[in-house]
């Protein structure tokens, strides 16, 4: 047992954070502080093709489909470094779609999206939330209709998050209407450039852009089909855990916190260092504890990831834990910078430019999105503790009273 | 990195609960409870057959010579069962003996403990000196060629059930920044008086007046004046492995509870089916794996000989606001059954809450913590 990281783990963060370092330019940080969740500059862009250019994504991947293999531990310290450099977030395409798509997809699949992925040629948007199914995620009703050698798609999604910039859909259909709803999904990859498609963005509090997207007699290949027809709940559920534990990338949180500390040591106010407060040292220790468990619940994943564990619960605890914590750190950080608190993200007054306020009104898409935390309760005590489903329990209940009923 | 435990510690860990299962239960948690003690032989006995009393303690001092986690597993195995914490005061006294690197002393204790014959504890705090040394009170004054210590000491874990405790007092009264050393004395010393403080949950902890007990020069442990760096470390590694203990407690807490949201039927279902309770079960199962994880890595990293004081000092923080929130929470949910002395549930709640306050509360904790951080 150890906890600190190998002298190979440590060698490979150090290169890797020379090669960010070297190749995150100040017009990517200035893009990425933009546009932290989604940036579109021209250099962050590039950035990003560059990433998978010399391989630095690819190495995560199984070594068939040109990756060398290298353990999630490993890419969690890269991902990490991504963001402490001051990168551009991983997109979801790399943190949920690929981990997926190796799991479930066809070889050919597989040999045929991997490399346009690679390439820079497929970057997704994720539609899965319907205007009537968003908790209930196996109630939607975007359908896929099998006609000829093509799927013909009609529906609407919303919560389309990148759907104004991405290349494809990674599309959740209704496939099949004669089974219970989790039984009749499938999981298609439709390119935005079909006849169709309509995108109409959406404004969030958090600074963020999604999306509505319509699709009107779209029409797909039937090998955009991916992996089985009919077992897209299944698939989505594998794409969810990645992507809950991709929410819960580390990186930011620590980055957040350490630019508060520093401030707190070096800030007067009323003649006294804020650091030096009784109050401000314990609300600093409480949350650099809980920092330090968002760390071990995101490195215990990565880990027994790399012991081919199933980490069902282990995403979800982790999802609600850092989102949660994060709101925390945002509200208390918030506190701590006093009146400074409120403003404004490019006032030159705030401090660290505004990372905290923008934390803030990102934050609640994050305990929400990829299921929210309710669900994600209802996942650790069900499928993590063996507690039983409310579901299941009150069908059973009804089939009791109904043969008590009298006739 | 590597956060899983080997097969000689998962085998360790299985032939300890088996053990423990057969050989301790909460019949006789109450039992000991109510003794004067808290000590039982028996049990002891079948400990050192085992070999747990010297796991650490070097092989050619009469130990098996494994490491932190080692101990740390059978600490947790400990917990989940609510052993007499007599084992826990032996092993500070073992951690002592080695933080000194007192060869004379390790030669002639660590055997002894090994092998079953000795136990100690370590007598440090006082009515106003709980964690800083600068406030100690116990003297120790050296005539005709001994000391003679007075003063009193409290929160004296297991000092009945001890043979010998290491009393920390002051070589030079005058000084408030140094000479506190470490004395061994011996329980039946003239002039030493032990008596029970009453507990809450039946902790054995103990007031000890020292009224001048005199002890010769050779009892003192390591160097003289140079005790308060071995105390620190001491406790240090104490805190780790208590947290051990309090997660095998936790989990156990865990376990019951919902179990027992399984079998209780209200409205003709389980009462685990409600989301209300299935939220605070899933809250209590995040906070019971960070505190596990925090423990292990402090544990981990004292046994790599890697800076610690912040992991171990997040790690009590963590752990004890854990415990004690766990069986509060499974207070609530167990309702009038888990309130009433019949069930098992307060056993582990006066433990957790007793835990949650020896070796440092949350806000010391926090405070070191915040000094470790560098503000």
């Amino acid at each position: 047992m150890r906890y600190d990281f190998s002298e190979e783990q440590i060698g490979f963060r150090d290169e890797a954070r020379a090669w960010l370092q070297e190749n995150i330019s100040e017009e990517v940080k200035a893009e990425v502080e933009e546009e932290p969740m989604e940036p579109q500059g021209p250099h962050a862009k590039a950035f990003l093709k560059k990433l998978a250019e010399s391989g630095w994504l690819s190495i995560f991947w199984p070594r068939e489909y040109g990756g060398k293999g290298l353990s999630t531990v490993k890419q969690t310290i890269f991902i990490n470094e991504l963001r402490r450099c001051g990168g551009p977030p991983l997109t979801l395409t790399m943190t949920s779609v690929v981990p997926t798509l190796i799991r479930i997809g066809t070889e050919e699949q597989k040999e045929y999206w991997m490399p346009k992925i690679l390439r820079g040629e497929a970057e997704f948007a994720i539609g899965y939330s319907e205007p009537n199914a968003g908790t209930d995620l196996a109630s939607l009703q975007t359908k896929a209709v099998l006609d000829g050698d093509e799927y013909v798609i009609n529906g609407q999604k919303t919560w389309n998050t990148f759907g104004h910039v991405c290349t494809h859909q990674w599309l959740a259909c209704r496939t099949n209407f004669e089974v219970p709803k989790h039984k009749g999904i499938s999981i298609f990859i439709v390119p935005m450039d079909n006849p169709g498609i309509q995108v109409r963005p959406i404004e969030c509090w958090g600074d963020a852009i999604t999306n509505e997207a319509f699709f009107d007699n779209v029409r797909v290949p039937k090998e955009y089909l991916i992996g089985e027809r009919d077992r897209g709940w299944e698939y989505m559920r594998i794409a969810l855990d990645f992507e809950r534990i991709y929410i819960a990338a580390i990186g930011r949180n620590e980055m957040l916190f350490e630019n508060l500390i520093r401030y707190c040591a070096e800030t007067v106010i009323d003649g006294e260092v804020l650091a030096k407060k009784p109050i401000v040292r314990h609300r600093l220790a409480r949350l650099a504890t809980e920092l330090e468990v968002h760390r071990l619940l995101g490195y215990r994943i990565a880990w027994l990831i790399d012991q081919g564990q199933e980490v069902t619960k282990e995403a979800s605890q982790l999802k609600i834990f850092a989102s949660e914590f994060r709101q925390r750190l945002a509200d208390s950080g918030m506190q701590l910078i006093d009146m400074y608190g409120q403003l404004n993200w490019r006032s030159k007054w705030a401090p660290f430019k505004g990372e905290l306020e923008r934390a803030y009104r990102f934050v609640p898409v994050e305990k929400f999105g990829g299921g929210t935390n309710e669900i994600q309760r209802d996942i650790v005590a069900q499928r993590g503790l063996g507690l039983p489903r409310p579901d299941k329990v009150i069908m059973e209940l009804v089939k009791k009273w109904m043969a008590e009923r009298p006739q | 990195m590597d956060l899983g435990l080997s097969q000689e510690q998962k085998m360790l860990s299985e032939e300890a609960r088996k053990f423990l299962s057969k050989e301790w239960n909460a019949t006789k948690v109450r039992e000991a409870a109510c003794s004067e003690t808290g000590h039982d032989q028996v049990l002891w006995d079948k400990m050192v057959a085992l070999g747990w009393l010297g796991i650490i303690i070097p092989e050619s001092c009469g130990g098996v010579g494994l490491g932190m986690v080692d101990l740390a597993v059978l600490y947790e195995e400990c917990g989940r069962v609510l052993i007499p914490t007599s084992f826990y005061s032996t092993i500070t006294g073992v951690l002592a003996i080695l933080q000194s690197g007192d060869e004379p002393r390790k030669q002639d204790s660590l055997s002894r403990i090994a092998d079953g014959s000795l136990r100690m504890t370590l007598a440090v705090s006082e009515p106003q000196a709980i964690h800083d040394p600068a406030f100690l009170q116990t003297a120790a004054v050296f005539e005709r060629g001994q000391y003679t210590l007075s003063g009193t000491k409290l929160f004296v874990p297991d000092a009945l059930a001890s043979d010998e405790l290491f009393v920390a007092a002051r070589i030079s009264p005058t000084s408030r920044l140094e000479g506190v050393t470490l004395f061994l004395v011996e329980k039946d010393t003239p002039g030493l008086q032990i008596t029970a403080l009453q507990t809450f949950g039946g902790e054995k902890q103990y007031e000890i007046r020292l009224d001048s007990v005199r002890v010769k020069p050779e009892s003192i442990l390591g160097t003289p004046g140079d005790g308060w760096t071995v105390v620190e470390e001491t406790l240090d590694r104490a805190t780790a492995l208590q947290c051990a203990e309090m997660v095998g407690g936790v989990e156990r807490v865990m376990e019951m509870t919902v179990q027992y949201m399984n079998d209780r039927y209200q409205f003709d279902r389980p009462i685990g089916s409600f989301q209300a309770v299935q939220h605070a079960c899933a809250d209590m199962s995040i906070e019971v794996d960070a505190a596990r994880e925090l423990t292990y890595q402090a544990v981990a990293l004292i046994d790599q000989g890697l800076p610690a004081k912040m992991e171990i000092s997040m790690a009590k923080a963590w752990t004890g606001e854990t415990y004690k929130g766990v069986t509060l929470t499974a207070h609530h949910l167990f309702g009038g059954i888990g309130f009433s002395r019949e069930h098992d549930l307060y056993l582990y709640s006066s433990r957790a809450k007793a835990t949650e306050l020896s070796l440092g509360p949350g806000d010391h904790h926090l405070g070191v913590v915040a000094d470790q951080l560098g503000i």
